[in-house]
Parts: C-alpha cells; structure tokens; sequence
C-alpha cells in the first residue's frame, strides 16, 4: 500500500522546478555579454569643420560584425532557455539531442559541467554545444569554459568552432573556416573581450586581435583594424566617451613591413573630427603638408 | 402520566384578574465541576436553551434576566444579591426564576472550583423579596435543595388546596432534576441533559395539556417529570411546593410568539425539532386528536419522527406565522439517516479564506517553494456520509515574490504563483454550542508557476504534484449560518526534479464559514 501511494506521488510529481537549472542557465554567457558596444553617437551628419571621423565610423561596423559572429553562435543556446534539461546530474546537466529549428535535419546537444568549491560554490563551468546530421557524430561548435558563478561577472573563454559549422552546412557566409576564440573578462572594471582572428579572416574582418573594453561609466576602448585600398591595413586604438566622442590613434601597416605613425585623431558626438596630429599628411585636409595639426587639441575629450 | 389537576390550576389561573406582574431571571450553566469530576456537555448550552425561552415567551424582560456561564459561586451570589434589590424596588407583582445546570456534589452546588452550598440557594430563595421565587436546578444530588418539609417526589404538584383559593399565588417553588441520591444524566443524541430537554420542550408547548395557549408551572413539571423517568427510568425529579393563593403559575404564553411549528390533530407520535447544529431544541409527545404548538424562534429546523423501521424528516423554516408539521410533508427515510446519529442529508456549506503556506525546510523556502499567501473557497457537505463526516474539494489561489539565493551569485527576484486544490475528509467535534474543532485528512493537488523579473535568460519553471495531508480547523459560530473557521493544515509534498526530497508545508488560513440548507 504505501509503495503504490509512494508510486502514485512519483507518477505525479512532475515539472521544471529547479535552482540548480537556474544556476546552470545563469552560468551560461548571453549574447549581449560578449557583445563589443560601441556609442553609436549622434546620428545627424552635420558638415565637419575639418573632416568627417569615417575611421571611428568603422568602428562601429566592425563592432557589428564582432557582435553578429557572436550572436550566430550563441544563438544556439537560446534553445536550452526554452527547454528543460534532459538528464540532470549533480554537477552536470544536458539538453537535447532536439532538432536545430532553423537548421532542418540539424540535431543540437548541450553539455554543462561545473566544479564547485569547498564552499559549494560553483568556479569552473565547461560546456560543449554540438551539433550533428544524423546518423554522423556530435561535432562541437561552441566549447566554453570560464571561471566564477555566473557568466555575466565572470571570465573564460569560448572557441567557436567555424569549421564545423562549415561541416555541418550551417554557417554564415562570412564565417571563417578556421576556429574563433573569444576571451572576456567580466569581473572587474573594464570588462574585456577580444576575439582572436588571427588566424585569417572572418565575419568579414581582416585577420586581427580584436580588443575591446568597456569601463562602468560608459567610456571604452576598442582595438581593430582596417584594411586600406592601397593594400595597407590601418590598426587603430579608439578611446570614447559614453556619449561617443573620443581620441583614436591609428598607424598603417604597409606592405614591405612599412609602418607610418601614430596619427591622433579627436572627434566629437557627431562624428566630426576636430583635431589632428597628422605626420604623414594621411588627411586629405592637411593638403600634404608634413606634419600636420589641424583643430584645437583642447577640444579632444579627457580620455587616455 | 399528566395530572388531571394540573389542568384545574390553569383553569383556576385563567380565572384571575389581570394584575401587572414583572419577572426576573438568573440563569446559570457550569460545565466545570472541579476536582473529582468530569466536565459536562451541555450544561451551558442547557442555561442559554432556558434563558431564551424565558425571555422570549416567559416574561422575563431581556433587562431583567441574567445569564452566567462558567461563573463562579461569588458571581453568582452578586447576580442574585443584584436581583434581589431591583425585586425590592418593583412595584408590580414579581416573580424570580432561578434555574441552574451544572455539576452539584455533597450537598454543594460546583461552579468550576468553587461551591455554593444547596442550602445557600434554597435560603436566598426563600428571602428574595418577590412573590413567586422558583428555583429549577438540573444537576446530580439536586434533589438534596429539597430536604425539607413539604417534599414531593411525585410526578405533579398537589394543588387541591390551590383550586378553591381566588388570590394570585404567593411562596416558593424548588425542582430538581433527580432526588438526593440520584445522578442526573446528559444524551449525546439530545444534545442537552434529559429534564432540562424535556422541560424546554414542554415550556415550548408540548406541555401544553390543557391546549389553552398557555404552559403552567404544574404542566411543565408534570411534562418534565413524566417524559424524564420515561426516558432514563432512573431519574425522578422531586420539588418542594409552597405556593399559596391560586397555586400555580403561568410560566410560558405559546400566543404572543408570532411563530412556530403546529402539529395537526391527525397526526400521533413522538417528533423531535432540531436546530441547524442539529441539536434538539424540542419534542413533542403527542396523541391522535390533540393538537400541539411549539413557540419557536425564528429559524430554520428539522423534525424528525421515528415511525416503525423508518425515519420521517423534513425541514421548516420558522417566521411570522404558525408552520404545519403534517406527516405527509416529510419524507421517509431509512435510520441510518438520523441526524441525531451524525447524519441529516447533505448541509452545504462555503467557507472563503486567506492565508499563508510554508514549507518547514529552509532550503525549499529558497525558491522552489517560497512562503506564499493564499485566498480560496471551500464547498463542504456535512453529514452527508453520517457519523459526523464531512467531506469538502476547496481551491485556492496564491502567490507572492521572493529572491533566489544560489551560491555565488547575486539574489535573483522571482515572482511564483500557485494554484491549488484538494479533497477533505474531516469530523467536527462540538466544543459546546458556539465551538467546533474538526480534524481530518486530506489529499490536494498542487501547481506552482515562477518567473525571474528582470532576466529575460531565465526561463519560467513550474511543477505539479500530488500532496497528501491533514486538516483540522476551529470554528466559532457566529450564528446557525455564519461562522468564523482558524483552520490548518500539514501537507506531505514529493519533490524530484533537482533530487528527491519528502518536503513537509504547512497551511493556516481565517475565513468565513456559510451554511446553506439550515
């Protein structure tokens, strides 16, 4: 009697009520997390004074196109947002296999383990997301780990594995066929985030060490590259404010191992760029005169 | 078992002139008998069964009546040193009641722990100032107040001398419920003790002999007296009469009351009125060819009848005017229906409620299942299923925000909601008239819902099971209908989605009882 009641409660208990899964959730980074943010600024485009800022413009479509990597990939864990575990263990949970909807004939798993402390409290996360064709082998796309108890102020690191997503017939067209590997430091201020393209090029960014960190008050800093018509490529360190006014200073890598710089550039909300410090007369406004200063220094905003 | 003489002295009443009178009342009901004895049932409920007739067709205006329940001797000697100087200062003919249900021992009347003396009570009533004193006293031994010359352990007053007399009568009157040497005895089926019973039925109108309308001091004893020994077979009630004048007294009047229940002169038998609770208010003894009229409040009642193998019930509803209680307008029913015996057919009732859940293991408070308040309703039927059963299905609604503390991390704000529902299966046990405590058990579902306000990452979470429980309430009735219902309960929960866990919770609410049907 009492087992067939104890059977019944079984049989009837049922449902996702867990903390556990919510600590597991919450040790997973979301894509805005690893997003490089940069200031949009003031949309307007007034005339400039002295020139228009198109290099700190880049930066926002190299942002984009950072963030956007990132997003294809992680989008994948959105799925185990909307579905429960599949097995729960002690330190581990598993979603899936369950079909990628956007992918048809797609199957995705998600793997999480943790290590906890003496104090129970979680410092290490793993966590693979993998995808196949059935009836082919798991292939990892995204294999993360990072350090802390939940991924919003914690650091790891995530490697995008592109060549598998090429494998598996869902990449992007501008995904690279070599592995990404994202770093980010979210426990002290600035957090950091680079994404190593060093190996080639990909989301339609040239081979480079992406850099980015963004301070509590809204001011940051980001590190890109752009590549020239005239076969140099420009790499750039831009500081901003939260209201997108800032310094940047960039050199241009030549071929020949030529490198011409630093040219400093001060730019306004607008986007309008108002000093230079030009060696190489590269601005067109400087009409070739070597060196060139154009604007007013005073008017560059207190940054680094 | 009636006496023939008692119809002369209504006769003879009903000869007197009109005279302005003015009655006074002291009633008082003790359960507590002290050390060395046990606590009675229904001896305070007895008291208010008296006071309300005396006040509502015995003359006794509400300003001069005095009702004490668990009092002790002194306030009962306050009561009555009170009485007797508002006596003092009337100016109309008086008349003092004073009636008495509870514990009396070794000559002494018990209230709680402390004794009045028989013979204090006798001698207070023999000095009160007023005209007519009648002590009624129920209660074991009490026979012993009547030690003394003019004693009639007898079934009616001998009131020849009384029959030639043409003055108001004058003296004193003593009726106990059993003789010195005799244990007076309560019934869990009446709900009340036997003479007390019988003498309220009679004072109702069954004892009404003489059908005038009227029931007389003579007519309620003999009707208390007859329908007592019948019923117990060991208990006599004895009264010491020492009336002078006409002898005897008019103690209810069935006509000023604007309602009641009327058994018709076809019918014969034994009825039995209960009250919503189901108590017995009243009986009615009655012959073919003799009509009898109960003087009820206003309310509703049930009457029962035992005719051969059968039951026959009905319900009635008492207001303004006289309610017949025909044979044919009650149903036939089988005995294990009694409502004396716990059942009565199916009695409605809706309780609302508001209150709180907790679950008793601090790591389930945290999140999964965070204290919560909760309102529902709850639909019961009483003695549906007899021997006092109650079963009921209640729903309710809760809810309420908390934090989610998980190690490392900061407390993450949830809101949950809970929807739950169950079945119960309770027995009310009567704590005297106005008191119930019930206890059973119960089986419910339960459902809980949360969300993480502010993390969009988190998704919703929710979980159903099974829980069975206990439950027991305290009820405090306001009137026959309404009822104010402390109720708990302590539920089993199996809970296995992170791990397996037995959680234990535990419900308390306050609401509102409604009964229907009464």
């Amino acid at each position: 009697m009492r087992s067939a009641c104890s059977a019944l409660l079984l049989l009837c208990a049922c449902g996702t009520l867990s903390n556990e899964d919510i600590a597991f959730i919450e040790a997973i980074p979301q894509k805005d997390e690893l997003h490089v943010q940069v200031p949009q600024g003031d949309t307007s485009q007034p005339a400039c004074a002295i020139a228009s800022a198109d290099i700190w413009v880049s930066a926002k479509t190299t942002g984009n196109a950072i963030n956007a990597g990132v997003d294809g990939i992680l989008g994948l864990v959105d799925a185990i947002r909307a579905a429960p575990p599949t097995t729960r263990d002690t330190d581990s949970r598993t979603w899936g296999p369950f079909p990628d909807q956007n992918h048809p004939g797609v199957e995705v798993r998600v793997t999480m383990e943790r290590e906890l402390d003496a104090n129970r409290v979680p410092w290490r996360w793993i966590y693979t997301i993998a995808a196949r064709r059935p009836p082919a082998d798991f292939l990892p796309l995204v294999e993360g780990e990072f350090f802390g108890a939940q991924a919003k102020d914690g650091s790891g690191r995530v490697t995008l594995h592109f060549e598998n997503s090429w494998t598996l017939q869902i990449n992007q067209p501008t995904d690279p066929h070599f592995p990404a590997r994202i770093y980010y430091d979210l426990t002290s201020n600035p957090r950091t985030i680079s994404l190593d393209l060093t190996s080639g090029q990909g989301f339609g960014l040239v081979g480079f060490d992406y850099g980015y960190a963004g301070y509590t008050d809204g001011h940051g800093r980001f590190d890109y590259a752009i590549p020239q018509s005239n076969g140099c490529l420009l790499e750039v360190t831009a500081w901003f404010t939260p209201q997108g006014a800032g310094k940047l200073t960039y050199r241009a890598l030549c071929p020949l191992n030529l490198v011409y710089g630093d040219v400093t550039q001060c730019f306004d909300v607008s986007a309008c760029v108002t000093y230079v410090n030009d060696p190489f007369a590269f601005t067109a406004q400087c009409n070739g005169v070597k060196p060139c200063i154009l604007g007013n220094p005073a008017s560059c905003p207190n940054l680094p | 078992m009636r006496s023939s003489k008692a119809l002369c002295v209504a006769a003879c009443l009903a000869a007197l002139p009109a005279v302005a009178e003015r009655r006074f009342a002291l009633v008082i009901g003790d359960m507590r008998g002290g050390a060395g004895t046990r606590p009675l049932k229904y001896a305070e409920r007895d008291a208010k069964r008296i006071y309300g007739i005396l006040t509502r067709i015995g003359g006794v205006r509400e300003e001069d009546a005095r009702l004490l329940t668990s009092a002790s001797a002194d306030d009962v000697r306050s009561a009555l040193e009170e009485l007797k100087r508002r006596l003092a200062q009337a100016h109309e003919e008086t008349v003092l009641f004073v009636y008495y249900s509870g514990h009396a021992k070794d000559g002494d009347l018990r209230l709680g722990d402390s004794r009045m003396p028989l013979t204090e009570l006798r001698d207070a009533l023999k000095d009160a100032p007023a005209d007519v004193r009648i002590g009624l006293l129920d209660s074991c031994q009490s026979g012993a107040i009547t030690r003394s010359k003019g004693i009639r352990p007898a079934p009616a007053f001998d009131v020849q001398q009384a029959q030639a007399a043409s003055t108001r009568p004058r003296g004193l009157v003593l009726i106990a419920s059993s003789s010195a040497d005799e244990e007076s005895q309560e019934s869990d089926d009446i709900g009340a003790s036997f003479f007390t019973h019988y003498l309220a039925s009679g004072l109702l109108g069954d004892a009404d002999a003489s059908g005038d309308g009227k029931v007389t001091l003579a007519e309620a004893y003999a009707y208390a007296y007859a329908r007592t020994v019948g019923e117990t077979l060991q208990q006599h009630p004895v009264y010491l009469y020492d009336l002078g004048g006409a002898g005897d007294i008019v103690l209810t009047q069935l006509e000023p009351a604007r309602g009641g229940l009327v058994f018709p002169a076809a019918d014969e038998g034994v009825y039995v009125v209960l009250d919503g609770s189901r108590k017995a208010v009243a009986e009615v003894a009655k012959p073919r060819g003799d009509q009898r009229r109960l003087a009820l409040a206003p309310g509703s009642y049930l009457v029962k009848k035992r005719d051969g193998d059968s039951l026959l019930l009905g319900d009635f509803s008492v207001s303004d005017g006289p309610v017949e209680v025909a044979d044919a307008r009650l149903t036939r029913r089988p005995l294990s229906d009694d409502p004396q015996k716990g059942a009565s057919g199916p009695r409605w009732s809706l309780l609302g409620a508001g209150g709180a859940q907790v679950f008793f293991d601090a790591a389930a408070r945290n999140g999964l299942f965070p204290p919560a308040a909760l309102a529902g309703v709850e639909l019961a039927s009483r003695d549906d299923l007899g021997h006092e059963l109650t079963w009921g299905i209640d729903f309710s609604l809760g809810g309420g925000s908390s934090n989610l503390r998980l190690p490392g991390l900061a407390p993450i704000p949830e809101r949950f909601g809970e929807l739950g529902g169950g079945v119960s299966l309770w027995r009310d046990f009567d704590l005297g008239d106005s008191a119930t405590v019930s206890l059973g058990a119960r089986v419910a579902f339960i459902y809980l819902a949360r969300s993480f306000p502010g993390h969009s990452e988190l998704p919703s979470q929710n979980f159903f099971t099974l829980t069975p429980g206990l439950t027991t309430a305290f009820s405090w009735h306001f009137t026959n209908r309404v009822s104010a219902v402390l109720r708990g309960r302590l539920n089993y929960l199996f809970y296995n989605v992170d791990q397996s866990q037995n959680l234990g919770y535990v419900e308390v609410a306050a609401g509102v009882d409604y009964a229907f049907g009464l």
